[in-house]
């Protein structure tokens, strides 16, 4: 295995607390449950943009490609 | 597949398994997933199965699927620093200069500089998904990026010694408090018993005063009024 390609994956197991190859072996349904089952409730699902995503529409308007470039910068900014 | 973009069904499957999939449940496990994720999913499978049903090349559509899956990682790093920026956030309203003599803070700041430097540089080289030269370059940034920023949480936000300064701070917060209170309240004793003292002596008949000493003798200190 290439050494980035190790580095992604013990920072996949340190952000999930399972292997890497233990994720990729398992169902996404499964998955799911097991975090649902540790957090104790139902995930949660919904938009982030324009901070991702591709698509420039938002449901009443149009956001400039300046308004997405801020919603980065300032995510980053923290 | 190598660094390079996935070119059959079986290569554009691997770099699901190895990058896209970990990385949809690295956004599950902080229960951040994104429904553009799933855009992305769904834009990949359609254009896979172009395919199949109208006669597409196999590169063609794993050209196109794998652009989408490729965007769906790149959004995967943006909200794990967007997270990382705001436990950053969280953790500066602590004192942390107290540990480690200062190096929790220097060692944090580096890691956040490098964090925000490579994120920005990282996003500037997304470009365009489809072009097969520069196919891996936004992908070599970013994934320093995400690792640093699990690193963040793992060595800095979940930190034990913060909550030690955190509770520390809370407790000097409150000492401070109740001293303020202390200080006001004796303040407030001294001020009143100035003030008292002020009057007492002002209004106090005196031998020098305006009131004439009457002592020894039978007449009144004053007239009194007629009725």
């Amino acid at each position: 295995m290439e050494p980035e390609q190790a580095g992604f994956d013990r920072a996949v197991e340190m952000a999930t607390g399972m292997t890497a190859d233990a994720i990729r072996n398992m169902p996404l349904d499964q998955f799911r449950k097991d975090v649902e089952d540790r957090r104790g409730g139902a995930l949660r699902y919904r938009s982030v943009f324009p901070l991702v995503g591709r698509g420039n529409v938002l449901r009443d308007r149009l956001k400039t490609h300046h308004e997405v470039e801020e919603e980065f910068r300032r995510a980053v900014r923290g | 597949m190598a660094n390079g973009r996935p070119k059959t069904v079986k290569e554009l499957f691997d770099f699901y398994y190895i990058k896209f999939k970990p990385l949809y449940c690295h956004l599950q496990s902080i229960n951040e997933p994104p429904i553009e994720i799933f855009f992305e999913l769904n834009a990949a499978f359609d254009h896979l199965s172009r395919h199949w049903q109208y006669g597409q090349t196999e590169d063609e559509a794993v050209g196109a699927a794998c652009a989408h899956l490729k965007r769906g990682c790149f959004d995967a790093f943006k909200i794990v620093v967007r997270q990382a920026m705001d436990h950053f956030t969280e953790l500066r309203s602590v004192d942390t200069s107290i540990i480690d003599n200062g190096d929790f803070d220097r060692g944090m700041l580096q890691l956040v500089g490098r964090i925000q430097a490579g994120a920005t540089k990282a996003r500037q080289a997304e470009g365009d998904s489809r072009d097969e030269t520069s196919w891996h370059t936004a992908f070599d940034l970013w994934e320093p990026v995400y690792q640093d920023c699990v690193a963040f949480e793992r060595n800095y936000y979940l930190n034990d010694k913060v909550e030690w300064a955190r509770k520390k701070q809370t407790r000097e917060s409150r000492r401070a408090a109740w001293f303020r209170r202390v200080e006001g309240a004796v303040l407030g004793v001294v001020t009143s018993l100035l003030v008292w003292w002020l009057t007492s002596c002002g209004s106090a008949p005196s031998s020098t005063g305006a009131y004439p000493n009457v002592q020894g003798t039978d007449a009144p200190a004053s007239p009194r009024p007629p009725r």
